[in-house]
């Protein structure tokens, strides 16, 4: 699955391993989501949109899931 | 978190009390083969007692290396709140927990199948061992499928 991650990231001057720590993660499931080898859990999806105040559909692209 | 920590500390202690007896393990087997205790009546030459002996004191040592190392680390990250949260980071984190059901589940595919063809095949040279594999076989697929009952019925 696609994700917006590594680009607000980088917006905001973050490594991986500080969003990792913030929203309770290894640094390994990060990369992971970002390359979109991994899909999120929904908890794990929503405090990672929570902490760049945004919403999940936001954060996440669904569009594969509606074809 | 806290429920991380209480459960630290009593895997610490049961790893502590294998630790011991692995050590005990360790000890006589070193000590049998320098001769100093005699353990079980030997058999023939007693050289593959010796051998399995050997075995099981080396491989014990080495396991209880390896357990020494990981109760340090959890007492060090029971004392510090960092190292303590890196823990439980690790123990929870999903996506590894995920690598380790699929890892597990396709292991127990594989070994299941290899033991059938074993056993299968060297039927036809040792009955005994054959139908020993087989038995063994059918009980891990059965307690396999009797724990994806209990699964079904639980989630």
């Amino acid at each position: 699955m696609k994700t917006r991650i590594r680009e607000l990231r980088k917006a905001r001057k973050l490594s991986q391993e500080e969003l990792a720590d913030a929203v309770g993660t290894t640094r390994q499931t990060i990369t992971s989501i970002e390359v979109g080898k991994y899909t999120a859990s929904l908890p794990l999806a929503y405090k990672i949109a929570r902490f760049f105040g945004l919403t999940i559909e936001e954060v996440f692209d669904f569009s594969e899931l509606e074809d | 978190m806290e429920q991380f920590r209480e459960k630290l500390k009593l895997e610490n202690r049961i790893t502590a009390v294998l630790c011991v007896i692995l050590m005990v393990f360790s000890v006589l087997g070193f000590a049998a083969e320098a001769g100093l205790v005699e353990l079980t009546p030997v058999t023939g030459d007693g050289r593959w007692q010796s051998m399995w002996r050997g075995m099981v004191s080396g491989a014990s040592f080495g396991v209880l290396v390896l357990m020494v190392i990981g109760l340090i680390r959890s007492i060090r990250a029971l004392k510090d709140e960092k190292k303590l949260k890196k823990l439980y980071i690790e123990a929870n984190d999903e996506r590894q927990i995920q690598i380790w059901t699929n890892a597990r589940a396709t292991s127990m595919q594989v070994t299941l199948l290899l033991g059938l063809v074993a056993g299968l095949v060297i039927g036809y040279f040792h009955m005994a061992i054959g139908v020993t594999i087989l038995a063994v076989e059918s009980i891990h697929a059965f307690i396999g499928f009797a724990f994806k009952i209990y699964y079904s019925k639980k989630l």
